[in-house]
């Protein structure tokens, strides 16, 4: 039925057996699904059950793309992924830009299924519908770019796309990250899922083409959004989203010493004007991106001069900020270690504030830092407690568990645990913005700000959602999830999805010139069918509304400086809005979708529910 | 000698661009209103309020959100800020 868009193809490998085998996309569940995030979800329901660890070989990685992955039109680079989240130990649902999704499709398959366990150290290599096992022996502890390097080697190709992990990975540190084409699957540690397996990286390169159902149209439609994008998002090309830093601090919600307060008084020395003079020297685009809002930074002299990093506003908020480190060279060299030894920079700068807190409150000593003076502000600490994760060393193995491990060894340091579900927090402080604490409590992967919805533009603007109000944030964050949901299944950067009139009142006509199908009047409820697909996967996991709870630095302290001085989210507070977002998503008191709910989304007859 | 209330305009991330600076402390008569903010702003720095592109708060709030909009009056010590469109990812 599709004339575009799909290619109709699963590849699934196993490399516990070195096999492959490729499988239909199933079309009812496409129509219902959309693709990327919420096929992803789909495959994960069906084949990960609340029994699977995240290193049993049981355990699997879906990568799947979307309709318009790797369509000309500006920047469709995403590639979901889903897998069983090692730093949570529930469902982790995340996406990366890159080359990797498009070149997935060129080679004729909408997704990557990944099961079993390697013996030994291994590489794949897919070029079109041929698919390599190769020995990655030699490459153990290598970093994650130079993986990306010997991939493309291996290829014989440098125009092959690629996704890597680094050290860290091979150690099963729970925080590390996929290197995907220098775009990162970030959060919640899949890259561990991939060292578990022994699986260092893939290459892909594929000669195909994808089909479109209106061409002229198509063509149409991207002139258009690339004129719009050229005027709305020059910002974004010229700052990218380091931007961001002078703003959430001014408006109080920048975590600062470990959310201990939420106004960074070195924030001047860190912002994007400091990065643009001092550090930035090219930009960097995903796939077909006229916005390239990508920074490299190098750091051009003093201690960690020539370290070099791609930095975005939440790395230099947690990184920076977070461990009050106001030395931006220092934050570069940070962030380039997290991205080669292969760790995720908003978990790695939550954990390292963590230490900080609890080395300064004599909780911890330098011995158990080896030697580390944890301080805030201490730059070269930053650096080297990155390192001390990395390599699992001291406390280092204690933080390379994640957060949910650490807060059942230690309870007593649960009040400095910025943490739900396990996932750390994002570089926003809720105290701040009210609707970003709903966010974090009702994300699908714990305590995320993409995922979870970003309601800080509607909290400045529109009357009725006011910051600090709590009546209505459960109706605003349920519109922007679901919003986010199915763009996040389109296989499309969210950064131009305004261009192409994705919003939560979507509009016009790409999806039917890509697809020749119209889902336009369909997404948001694809979005909410989506995120119920999600919230039933962690019920089967055993989430409940005790999970979905914010922790006690946010409920139980108050902002003690800054704009937003004396600001405080306590547990009565976020109920109001939990309880109104569990109505408005047709949930039950304890979080749980209720049958109706079920069955207004078809959800009943997707997952072949008896007696739902 | 008329009476004055001092505010303070901050102008954040791309918009110090515009402006060519980071903040200034600007005085107005005693019951100015946001919208003798704009205009002050559109003689100063040909900045058309309100604006698609440009962001506006008043003391951390956006100035649509206060109930009297742009006829919302200014205090002494206020705080204003300007800014690009904000969206996360």
């Amino acid at each position: 039925m599709f004339e575009g868009g799909y290619l109709g193809k699963i590849l699934r490998v196993n490399l516990s057996t070195r096999e492959h085998h490729v499988e239909q996309l199933k079309e009812n569940e496409v129509l219902k699904l959309l693709g990327a995030r919420g096929l992803a979800a789909k495959y994960y329901y069906d084949e990960i059950g609340p029994e699977v660890k995240p290193f049993d070989p049981a355990n699997k990685v879906f990568l799947i793309t979307g309709p318009l992955t790797g369509v000309k039109l500006p920047s469709t680079t995403k590639i979901g992924l889903s897998t069983k989240s090692p730093e949570t130990g529930i469902y982790l649902c995340s996406n990366s830009g890159g080359d990797f999704g498009p070149q997935l499709k060129f080679c004729g398959f909408d997704g990557l299924a990944i099961e079993g366990q390697a013996d030994d150290w291994t590489y794949l290599l897919i070029r079109d519908g041929e698919v390599t096992f190769s020995d990655a022996g030699p490459w153990q502890g290598l970093t994650t770019d130079k993986i990306l390097e010997m991939l493309k080697e291996a290829m014989g190709d440098k125009r092959a796309a690629a996704l890597s992990i680094g050290p860290a990975a091979e150690r099963l540190v729970r925080l590390s990250y996929i290197n995907v084409d220098t775009r990162a699957i970030g959060r919640g540690g899949a890259g561990a899922v991939l060292g578990s397996k022994r699986l260092k990286g893939i290459a892909v390169l594929g000669s195909g083409s994808i089909p479109v159902a209106d061409e002229a149209k198509v063509k149409e439609i991207r002139r258009a959004a690339i004129e719009e994008l050229r005027e709305t998002r020059a910002n974004h090309t010229k700052y990218g989203t380091p931007q961001y830093i002078e703003i959430i601090n001014e408006l109080g919600c920048m975590p600062t010493r470990n959310f201990q307060t939420a106004y960074f008084e070195g924030g001047d020395k860190i912002d994007a004007h400091m990065m643009r003079e001092g550090y930035w020297v090219r930009n960097y685009g995903c796939y077909q991106c006229p916005v390239a809002c990508g920074k490299v930074c190098e750091v051009k002299d003093g201690p960690f001069a020539g370290a070099r990093a791609r930095t975005e506003f939440e790395t230099i908020g947690m990184l920076g900020p977070s461990c009050g480190v106001d030395d931006f060279s220092a934050i570069v060299a940070a962030n380039q270690l997290c991205d080669e030894i292969g760790i995720d920079t908003i978990s790695a700068g939550n954990a390292i504030a963590l230490t900080m807190e609890l080395h300064e409150r004599g909780l911890i000593s330098s011995e158990d830092t080896d030697g580390i003076e944890a301080h805030f502000g201490n730059g070269q600490a930053l650096v080297d407690l990155v390192r001390l994760i990395g390599e699992r060393r001291g406390i280092g193995d204690l933080l390379a568990e994640g957060m949910a491990h650490l807060a059942r060894e230690h309870p007593e340091w649960s009040r400095y645990i910025l943490a739900v579900k396990g996932l750390p927090f994002a570089a926003y402080d809720p105290r701040g913005f009210h609707g970003n604490g709903l966010t974090y409590g009702t994300s699908s992967r714990g305590a995320c700000h993409n995922v979870g919805g970003w309601t800080i533009r509607d909290e400045l603007q529109t009357g009725q959602y006011d910051r600090f109000a709590l009546k209505g944030k459960g109706v605003l964050v349920q519109a922007i999830q679901d919003n986010r949901a199915y763009v996040d299944s389109l296989g499309l950067c969210t950064v131009v999805r305004g261009s192409m009139n994705f919003r939560d009142k979507p509009k016009g006509d790409v999806l039917k010139a890509v697809t020749g199908y119209d889902f336009t009047s369909e997404l948001m409820e694809i979005g909410a069918r989506i995120y119920n697909l999600e919230r039933m996967i962690l019920n089967r996991e055993g989430i409940r509304r005790k999970d979905d709870l914010l922790p006690e630095r946010i409920t139980k302290e108050a902002i003690p400086s800054g704009p937003t001085q004396g600001r405080i989210l306590t547990g009565e507070m976020y109920a109001i809005m939990l309880d109104e977002y569990y109505e408005v998503r047709g949930w039950d008191e304890d979080g749980v979708p209720k049958p109706e709910t079920i069955r207004k989304l078809g959800l009943d007859e997707l997952l072949a529910l008896d007696g739902s | 000698m008329e009476a004055n209330v001092k505010v303070q305009i901050k102008y954040l991330a791309a918009l110090r661009d515009r402006t060519g600076r980071r903040q200034e402390q600007v005085s107005f008569p005693v019951g100015a209103t946001l919208q003798d903010v704009a205009e002050w702003l559109n003689g100063q720095y040909d900045l058309s309020l309100p604006n698609p592109q440009v962001m506006t708060t008043l003391n951390g709030s956006g100035w649509n959100q206060f109930p009297s909009k742009l006829s919302t009056k200014i205090n002494e010590g206020d705080i204003i800020c300007l800014f690009p469109p904000i969206a996360g990812g």
